[in-house]
């Protein structure tokens, strides 16, 4: 894997946005900064391993961000990629209750953390927990979901490759995919009560 | 949900397809209805994560790709440290490119020719009222360049001076006959030790160094210039150098 063109930073954000060239996009960066953060984890305490688990988790984070709207460029992808992965980093330490190590991470740690990572960081956990969940629909659900979401193919189209006999069948199969995925999701108290509070701030 | 608004008016108010009355009812049913504001929540975070869902294979995918990448290539590992690791290999390497090829263009150029050139021909001081001596004829012969002549009333004379022993050790050496001039440049520099006087010591020294390399010898070529480097007062210290004793060095190698 090498990626020849080099493309600027807010070329990378529209490649991820439009969903076109994204898999040059997502190997540029990777390609950019992937030293940069592993580094970042292995001087603090963290292995390869550990590293290469956060480096994933920062570029889904990443995309998060971009395609919800929180990062529109107004700071270098680099700087971002490097606060998401700190933050995941810390988190990550918290988890595994290594309070020696957390507090030499604290030490050296600034405090210009942008405040939309740490809610960005915080929404990737509920973003998991709901992507578990479309990982349990059935198959047919999930393909319906994904070539209309992510692909973003018309309708029709998605009738005559997943050979539906009408799209109004289809329509009908979305909708009760999407029902189902969003009861589930609905049915979790924790999750329930992350979007009850994120409305009451939104307010 | 309490009102006729659906998953499918949700998924158009959210898509901006509405129409602006719809839009309005929506609104007004959003600023009312809780339940409403949490389903809109929900389905907006499903939309979000069933994408999410996609680029978690692409990213895993790249990821794999990458570290698959650096593994077979080396790849720095060490992020901004092994840039600079890198760095410095490359200008490492551009150095001993630079110094081989500097090295393969000394010992190229560097010949026996070129060094010889560097020395100083022997001016004969001109003397007036000397007369028809042999020395004074050997004088003459010697500035105007006829150094065969020279030689030849040097081998006539039985008890050549140390003058024109040093003379025709001049001409030897003017005409490249490395040995003779060493012979008896050497043989000046005994009969000064035996009279305990100094008479063109530095002299001897300085183009001993070149008899040597008209010989091939360019180890005691060396020593030569050793010598004459190493001591503070010698006439000539200023025309050898440390660059001249490395020519030489390169050329006992080359031997």
């Amino acid at each position: 894997m090498k990626v020849n063109r080099k493309w600027r930073d807010d070329e990378l954000v529209q490649m991820i946005l439009q969903k076109k060239d994204q898999n040059l996009a997502i190997s540029q960066l990777y390609e950019q900064h992937y030293g940069l953060l592993e580094n970042l984890i292995i001087q603090n305490s963290g292995s390869a391993d550990d590293a290469a688990d956060i480096i994933q988790e920062t570029m889904l984070v990443f995309v998060q961000m971009v395609i919800s709207g929180k990062f529109r460029g107004e700071s270098a992808i680099k700087s971002i990629l490097y606060s998401i992965a700190k933050n995941q980093w810390i988190s990550e330490l918290r988890k595994r209750k290594s309070s020696q190590k957390r507090n030499e991470y604290f030490h050296t740690q600034d405090d210009n953390d942008s405040v939309a990572v740490v809610e960005a960081i915080s929404q990737q956990e509920d973003y998991n927990f709901i992507m578990s969940l479309f990982e349990r629909l059935g198959e047919k659900c999930r393909k319906i979901l994904q070539l209309f979401y992510y692909e973003e193919l018309p309708m029709k189209e998605i009738c005559e490759q997943m050979e539906f006999s009408s799209e109004q069948v289809l329509r009908n199969k979305k909708y009760k995919c999407l029902k189902a995925l969003n009861e589930s999701v609905l049915a979790n108290p924790s999750i329930k009560s992350n979007f009850q509070k994120a409305l009451r701030n939104e307010d | 949900m309490k009102t006729n608004i659906d998953l499918n008016v949700l998924e158009d108010y959210l898509d901006k397809k509405l129409t602006p009355e719809k839009q309005l009812e929506v609104e007004n049913a959003l600023a009312k209805d809780g339940d409403l504001n949490l389903e809109l929540k929900t389905l907006e975070k499903s939309r979000n994560a069933i994408q999410l869902a996609e680029w978690k294979k692409v990213i895993a995918s790249s990821q794999s790709d990458f570290l698959e990448y650096r593994k077979t290539h080396s790849l720095n590992t060490d992020g901004n440290k092994s840039s600079i690791g890198t760095w410095f290999l490359r200008i490492a390497a551009s150095f001993i490119v630079v110094l081989v090829g500097l090295g393969s263009f000394l010992v190229l150029s560097t010949t026996p020719e070129n060094l010889e050139k560097n020395f100083l021909s022997y001016q004969v001081p001109v003397m007036r009222g000397e007369g028809e001596s042999t020395l004074s004829q050997l004088k003459e012969a010697y500035s105007k360049n006829d150094f065969q002549l020279v030689i030849e009333l040097g081998s006539n004379q039985q008890n050549l001076d140390k003058e024109g022993l040093f003379l025709v050790a001049m001409s030897n050496l003017e005409l490249g006959n490395g040995m003779e001039a060493a012979s008896e440049l050497l043989e000046l520099q005994n009969k000064n030790q035996q009279d305990e006087v100094s008479f063109l010591d530095d002299e001897i020294d300085y183009y001993l160094v070149k008899a040597y390399i008209l010989q091939g010898d360019y180890s005691k070529a060396k020593n030569q210039v050793d010598k004459i480097r190493s001591t503070p007062n010698h006439k000539y210290r200023r025309n050898v150098d440390r660059w001249d004793a490395f020519k030489i060095q390169i050329l006992d190698w080359k031997n």
